[in-house]
């Protein structure tokens, strides 16, 4: 769907627009061409070099997010405005203790799979990272050098991805199929002068893609904050807000409740698989030994109001963790509140 | 120098399914195997020139200042919303942290990052029924940090420092549900910047 780019007001855009040919159909490409050729563009982004505001603005564009056999490549360009210095080395951000690469690899190319809740990362070999080095960027300012990352295949369903590059992002990027062509060798390659070569010799050596495969929390809250839902690929976990359910000190159900709850028995009902675990916390005011107690007696509440509204299909668990597992600061009211909660757990069903 | 604020703007130009237009003689056509695509094209050239051609700065869509700490230093800061986008699976919000005034100031470590990661997740999108947060992620299984939960974030990290001219910023945060056109952005410690328009 093509967007009308004259509303975002941003210089040079609208030329694009009318620049853009839309005669291209789906499994054709014009002729690319050694240079001043066409290239596809699915985004562009910019970000302050080094993450810093006193250094120029790299800006940039995502070419493609293409399946290759094996892997998943990821094609862009990143440069600076003419006289602006470019320094290669600050395009992206340096590989950190976690991190498997090595120094000047541009490794921070990451593609995030929303629906899936899956995040990949560029593949790393026995010979090192499968993904351009800053130092193929070039040191000229003015001009657009290509940079591309191999990362893990793609489940054939994820069409569209945001690719996390540099400190940046790209939106709804669409997932096609097979390298971009012309390859060339040449370094540093710039905008127009063709695709790098893969390293497809390199992607089989990769001894465990999943290494490279990251698990994507999803969090969202209703406006008033009752339930706070996490969910990762196969898992989701409900807390919700003991304020709400219940008076101060109280494990008996305040009328506001139920509504909240029978909500949360309609999404177990559609998509719990296996025993929901519903847990009682407390905040650490008062005695331990009593927040305990309150914290068990809570849970066993929740659980049987889940109960009702679940049917017979769901089973539960229940259990009180006291004021052991705070997940916010003690020291101020907002941690506190966000310490009291019941948290209710569950696999999903496949496909729900 | 003004600076032409192309960042995060997507061009998504991605092309529907539609029968071909093409009539360029075959030989004219690729030689190599087909590059099925469904991305517009542009001549190289021009893409250089228009993402790289001299600033001009867009409005921000809001600007909102407000106080961050780090240590015992308290400092005044401006945080300007530039895009707020609904995409089928994602929102992508778009802003800029600078300095409230000409002084740089210092921000990482500051209240505004979760401690111990000085990423953004704090940052929130609230929509009439919900609050979306950003998408984070785990460490590698078995790593260093592997029982440290969700350290990453499809979000910034801090900059050590900012200036008046402000370092770009962005989140990954769930898509919304329905078709709000104006969104509040949350940060903490900064007045909420209330009524953003929503691009699509």
């Amino acid at each position: 769907m093509v967007r009308d780019l004259r509303k975002r007001g941003a210089v040079g855009l609208a030329l694009l627009a009318v620049l853009w040919s839309p005669v291209a159909a789906v499994g054709q490409s014009p002729a690319p061409g050694p240079s001043g050729g066409e290239v596809p563009v699915v985004g562009t982004f910019s970000y302050n070099s080094g993450n810093n505001d006193a250094e120029p603005e790299i800006r940039g564009a995502v070419h493609g997010v293409r399946r290759v056999p094996g892997g998943t490549a990821v094609y862009y360009s990143l440069g600076v405005a003419p006289g602006e210095t470019f320094d290669a080395v600050r395009t992206m951000p340096t590989a950190g203790l976690a991190e498997a690469y090595t120094a000047g690899d541009a490794f921070a190319v990451r593609v995030l799979d929303p629906r899936g809740l899956q995040l990949y990362l560029p593949l790393n070999g026995p010979q090192g990272c499968l993904c351009s080095m800053v130092y193929d960027f070039g040191q000229e300012s003015g001009r657009l050098a290509i940079g591309w990352a191999v990362l893990p295949e793609l489940p054939a369903k994820v069409q569209t991805v945001s690719v996390l590059i540099g400190y940046g992002s790209v939106e709804d990027v669409p997932v096609e199929e097979g390298p971009l062509l012309p390859e060339v060798q040449t370094t540093p390659l710039l905008l127009g002068g063709g695709w790098p070569a893969l390293p497809m010799d390199q992607i089989s050596a990769v001894s465990d893609q999943r290494l490279f495969v990251r698990t994507l929390v999803r969090r969202t809250a209703d406006r008033k904050s009752t339930v706070t839902t996490s969910e990762t690929a196969g898992k989701v976990d409900e807390a919700l807000s003991a304020d709400v359910l219940f008076a101060v000190g109280s494990a008996t159900l305040s009328p506001a409740a139920r509504s909240t709850l029978q909500q949360v028995a309609e999404r177990l009902r559609a998509r719990a698989a296996g025993p929901v675990t519903v847990v009682g916390h407390t905040d650490s005011t008062g005695d331990s030994a009593a927040n305990q107690a309150l914290s068990e007696a809570r849970a066993r509440a929740v659980r049987d109001a889940l109960q009702d509204g679940a049917g017979a299909g769901v089973t539960f668990q229940a259990s009180g963790k006291g004021e052991t597992q705070p997940v916010a600061d003690e020291a101020t009211p907002d941690g506190r509140q966000a310490n009291r909660r019941v948290t209710v757990t569950y696999a999903v069903k496949p496909g729900s | 120098m003004r600076r032409v604020l192309v960042a995060g703007l997507v061009l998504g130009l991605a092309l529907t399914a539609c029968s071909s237009d093409d009539t360029r003689p075959r030989a004219e056509r690729s030689s190599a195997a087909p590059t099925p695509t469904a991305s517009p094209e542009a001549p190289a050239q021009d893409l250089v020139d228009q993402l790289l051609a001299p600033d001009v700065q867009p409005d921000p869509l809001a600007t909102v200042t407000g106080t961050i700490t780090v240590g015992q230093q308290a400092t005044p800061v401006t945080v300007d919303v530039l895009e707020v986008r609904a995409a089928e699976t994602s929102t992508l919000l778009r802003w800029r942290l600078r300095s409230s005034t000409a002084q740089r100031v210092d921000t990482f470590g500051s209240s505004m990052s979760r401690p111990g990661s000085q990423d953004t997740r704090g940052i929130r999108v609230l929509t009439a029924d919900a609050v979306l947060q950003p998408y984070t992620y785990e460490g590698p299984e078995g790593g260093v940090f592997a029982a440290a939960g969700d350290l990453f974030c499809a979000c910034s990290v801090l900059p050590t420092q900012v200036g008046a001219e402000g370092v770009l910023m962005y989140a990954v945060l769930p898509p919304m549900t329905g078709e709000p056109s104006m969104v509040d952005v949350l940060l903490p410690g900064i007045a909420p910047a209330a009524g953003v328009p929503v691009t699509r």
